[in-house]
């Protein structure tokens, strides 16, 4: 039993683990306060990529200015596409948003292969952080590291924005009961257009951050969907802790898995979704709602 | 000869709200059964207990002597249960007469079946139930575009479709007018030459004119039970609806 | 006694057995002139898309048994098509390019994998069992991708034989296409037969009201675990013949694209029709031909139609199955 093999297994399913945090919030949260599932979230992912690059060689930026800018320019898209595309129809029937937000991912990753073609391409990773560190007799390289602490730095500030604020108690609310919304007096279109943009910042920042560790592809967002999507699961949409735990599993199932026994680690944790949906029939998305 | 539907002790909660609690029932065959009670009292959550749409916490539902407690609605169906619901869920894309027909396919125990169109003999059926109720005319139409007082009388044209034992009637009279309650109240006593009835309804003029017994539920609880007479004159019940049951309906 | 109490009864029964013999009637009207086709000048190449159009049309057509008629909405549908055309193409390959063997294997995997993995997904519904239906693909994917010693990975499944049915060898061209448009032929009538048969009727039931239907009796359960077997199944047979057709596969035949490929090809030709997906399926080919030589957009116009046809259909998915409905019942009366 290599030590070493398992503990750099194990490093890199908590990096994973915390980029997959950033995405599964946003998620949850857009499905908590309007029962929209965001089958966009992946795509939104990969546009924050994409503004990486095009901010830094268009803008000549570095990294870290380009890191911070990214997330500004996908916000306001995602916002006015949630109010073209998402707002009209949030009465119907909960299939139809996800139909909607299906097509939508198809047209963000069309648009990002027309741009910019359909190759990957490399980042190297910014300096400071360029080269690795000793962690426990292993080589591991430093920005992966740094990556994962913003990530979970600004998770912790999406749990504190939710907790501690006016803001937060009005969101979780409103995900508790929707009839809240007129209660409270709050504008819930208004505030749904915001948390959806909210939660595309996240995923584009998250897609930005991981450009260095994880390629830039026009389906680079696919997996990680696939991914968030197990972890609403497990977690309970709604629920920010249960994506926090739900996170690290699934990471560190997948990468540790996926270190002894490849792909195949893939097919076992589906067949946990699987069983867990046997014990919990009252389906997917937790708080006893079906569908 | 077994009881049509006993209920022995039935209990529901939610979380720690208590909505039902030591519910007892005894339907006698050909009856019917008014449940009646101020809203909250827990009178659609016996229901969903008994038609297999919500699993009970405790207590036993008899139905003609077998115990069918917490079984899936088609199985009661297929035990000769059959209900309809408060909100009017119809089949709205399909026509009236194919509403009924899947009652009286379920009845002939086809849905499965995946070969011959052959299914003349459930239109047949569905046909006659509807003819019976008084909607032939309306046969071909699309549930949908029924005035709301037909569409109440296709529920329980589907449910009978089913040949049942025993019928549970979820408000049946709701939204309706005079006339059509009048109707409606006539039609609740036909069927019980083919079942017997458990009926919910707010309508006390309906209840007093047509119940062979009376049960009163508040809060959970069964306070009193018996023929009409009796129970308009319980005091308890009297307490429990603040004049709901006046002089005027004794 | 039911006649003089129903006198309409009788002429609806007759309206409807003509309505169904002019239906007949232009079925095989039309499958005897695409029959024709190649013998009368069409490009091989035109022939070719053809063939690729009623290989989808088979697999749009088992998916609107499972979401037009069910109401079973599912992003994962690229998974029965391309198992089946793994499972064909990997036999035909290794043992014999016998179409039926191919066929016979291919639906034995299929089944397995559908009766087991559909006892489990079929218990959700709406907007969770769509989503567990990609993953399901996806894990299918992956595997595809992994398991390189029996599927060569990415690189794809090659070196699939011409197919032999009793020993003669279906060419590629016209000989395929005409085997094709049979397999088709076959599984529309199947699938119509199927749709107007009891079993059938309780599906539309499931579809506009699951409780209700629950509460008349149909074990919906049973009947959703069965209604996507027989979906898987069928698309099962499309890929079969896309495996034969390419003489391969990859796993892109079961990624989420091709998914979204045959839900829109459903949805745009009409859910809940049967023939409406087929025309679907053969818009869809047809189109992409012509705008992928035109422009490279294809991923993004298709996303734009998806989201436009979303959009403006007002009650959405069950809103188009009623509407045409409506506009058929409307046209018959």
């Amino acid at each position: 039993m290599d030590l070493n093999f398992l503990f750099v297994n194990i490093l890199n399913g908590v990096v994973y683990g915390s980029f997959l945090l950033l995405t599964s919030l946003g998620l949850s949260l857009v499905f908590g306060l309007g029962r929209v599932v965001n089958f966009a979230h992946g795509a939104l992912y990969a546009m924050g990529g994409y503004a990486l690059i095009a901010v830094m060689h268009a803008g000549g930026a570095g990294y870290w200015l380009a890191l911070a800018v990214a997330p500004l320019l996908v916000i306001p898209m995602a916002m006015a596409i949630e109010r073209a595309t998402i707002n009209p129809i949030r009465h119907r029937p909960d299939v139809d948003t996800l139909l909607v937000t299906f097509g939508l991912s198809s047209m963000i990753v069309g648009a990002i292969e027309y741009v910019w073609g359909t190759g990957t391409t490399l980042l190297p990773p910014p300096s400071p952080f360029t080269g690795t560190v000793d962690v426990l007799g292993n080589q591991y390289p430093l920005y992966r590291l740094v990556a994962a602490l913003v990530s979970l730095l600004v998770s912790a500030g999406v749990f504190a924005i939710i907790q501690f604020t006016p803001m937060g108690l009005r969101i979780r609310a409103i995900t508790d009961d929707p009839g809240m919304a007129e209660a409270l007096g709050v504008n819930i279109k208004r505030l749904l257009t915001l948390v959806f943009g909210f939660a595309a910042g996240l995923a584009a920042l998250a897609g930005a951050l991981g450009s260095p560790i994880f390629a830039i592809h026009p389906e680079m967002g696919m997996n990680i969907l696939i991914d968030s999507f197990l972890v609403v699961v497990l977690g309970g949409l709604g629920s920010l802790t249960g994506s926090a735990i739900g996170a690290f599993f699934v990471a560190l199932t997948k990468s540790i898995g996926g270190g002894y026994f490849a792909e195949w680690s893939t097919a076992f944790l589906f067949l946990i979704v699987a069983l867990a949906l046997i014990v919990r029939p009252t389906g997917v998305f937790g708080q006893g709602r079906v569908a | 000869m077994a009881s049509p539907l006993v209920v022995r002790d039935l209990s529901k909660n939610f979380g720690a709200l208590l909505a039902v609690d030591g519910f007892n029932l005894d339907i006698r065959s050909g009856q019917v059964h008014s449940l009646i009670g101020p809203n909250g009292a827990g009178k659609t959550t016996v229901f969903n207990c008994i038609s297999g749409f919500l699993r009970p916490a405790g207590g036993q539902v008899v139905l003609n002597g077998r115990d069918v407690t917490a079984w899936p609605p088609y199985r009661l169906v297929a035990a000769g249960l059959a209900r309809t619901f408060q909100i009017t869920q119809v089949f709205s894309d399909l026509t009236v007469l194919e509403n009924v027909a899947l009652g009286a396919r379920s009845r002939l125990g086809r849905n499965l079946q995946m070969w011959p169109r052959a299914q003349s003999e459930a239109q047949d059926r569905a046909y006659e139930v509807l003819d019976m109720l008084g909607l032939a005319r309306q046969a071909g139409a699309k549930a949908d575009h029924l005035a709301h007082g037909d569409k109440r009388v296709l529920e329980i044209a589907i449910a009978l479709a089913l040949q049942p034992h025993v019928l549970l009637l979820d408000e049946p009279t709701a939204g309706m007018s005079p006339g059509e309650t009048e109707r409606m109240g006539e039609l609740i006593r036909r069927t019980t030459k083919h079942a017997s009835v458990l009926l919910v309804e707010h309508d006390m003029e309906i209840v007093l004119g047509i119940s062979d017994e009376i049960t009163v539920m508040t809060q959970g609880r069964v306070i009193a039970s018996g023929p009409p007479d009796a129970v308009s004159r319980d005091p308890l019940v009297r307490d429990a609806y603040l004049g709901a049951l006046d002089a005027e309906a004794l | 006694m039911t006649t003089d109490v129903w006198p309409d009864r009788a002429s609806a029964i007759k309206t409807e057995a003509r309505t169904r013999r002019i239906t007949s009637l232009l079925i095989f009207g039309g499958a005897a002139l695409l029959a024709l086709l190649p013998f009368a000048g069409i490009a091989p190449f035109t022939i070719t898309l053809l063939t690729e159009a009623m290989i989808f049309a088979i697999w749009a057509m088992s998916l609107d048994l499972m979401t037009g008629y069910t109401g079973m909405l599912t992003f994962g549908h690229a998974a029965g098509f391309g198992l089946g055309a793994y499972a064909a193409g990997y036999f035909a390959r290794e043992v014999t390019g016998d179409f039926f063997a191919a066929l016979l294997v291919c639906e034995l995997v299929v089944l397995s994998v559908a009766l087991a993995i559909g006892f489990v997904t079929t218990r959700l519904s709406g907007a969770a069992f769509a989503i567990v239906s990609l993953c399901i693909a996806q894990v299918l994917f992956q595997i595809a991708v992994a398991w390189r010693s029996v599927t060569e990975g990415m690189d794809g499944l090659v070196g699939v034989p011409l197919p032999r049915i009793f020993g003669v060898t279906i060419h590629n061209g016209r000989e395929f296409y005409l085997l094709t448009l049979l397999v088709a032929l076959m599984v529309y009538l199947a699938l119509r037969q199927l749709v107007a048969s009891p079993f059938g009727r309780t599906l539309s039931a499931i579809r506009t009201n699951a409780d209700r239907a629950a509460a008349v009796g149909i074990n919906v359960a049973l009947h959703k675990w069965l209604v996507f077997v027989i979906a898987w199944a069928v698309a099962g047979i499309a890929g079969t013949l896309m495996v034969f057709m390419k003489a391969g596969t990859t796993p892109m035949s079961l990624y989420w694209v091709e998914s979204g490929n045959v839900l829109i090809m459903a949805i745009f030709g009409g859910l809940g029709t049967l023939l409406g997906p087929m025309i679907g399926a053969i818009s869809f080919v047809f189109l992409r031909d012509a705008l992928t030589t035109g422009f490279a957009v294809w991923q993004l116009a298709f996303g734009v139609v998806f989201v436009i046809v979303v959009l403006v259909f007002p009650s959405g998915l069950a809103g188009i199955v009623s509407l045409l409905r409506m506009l058929l019942w409307r046209a018959r009366s």
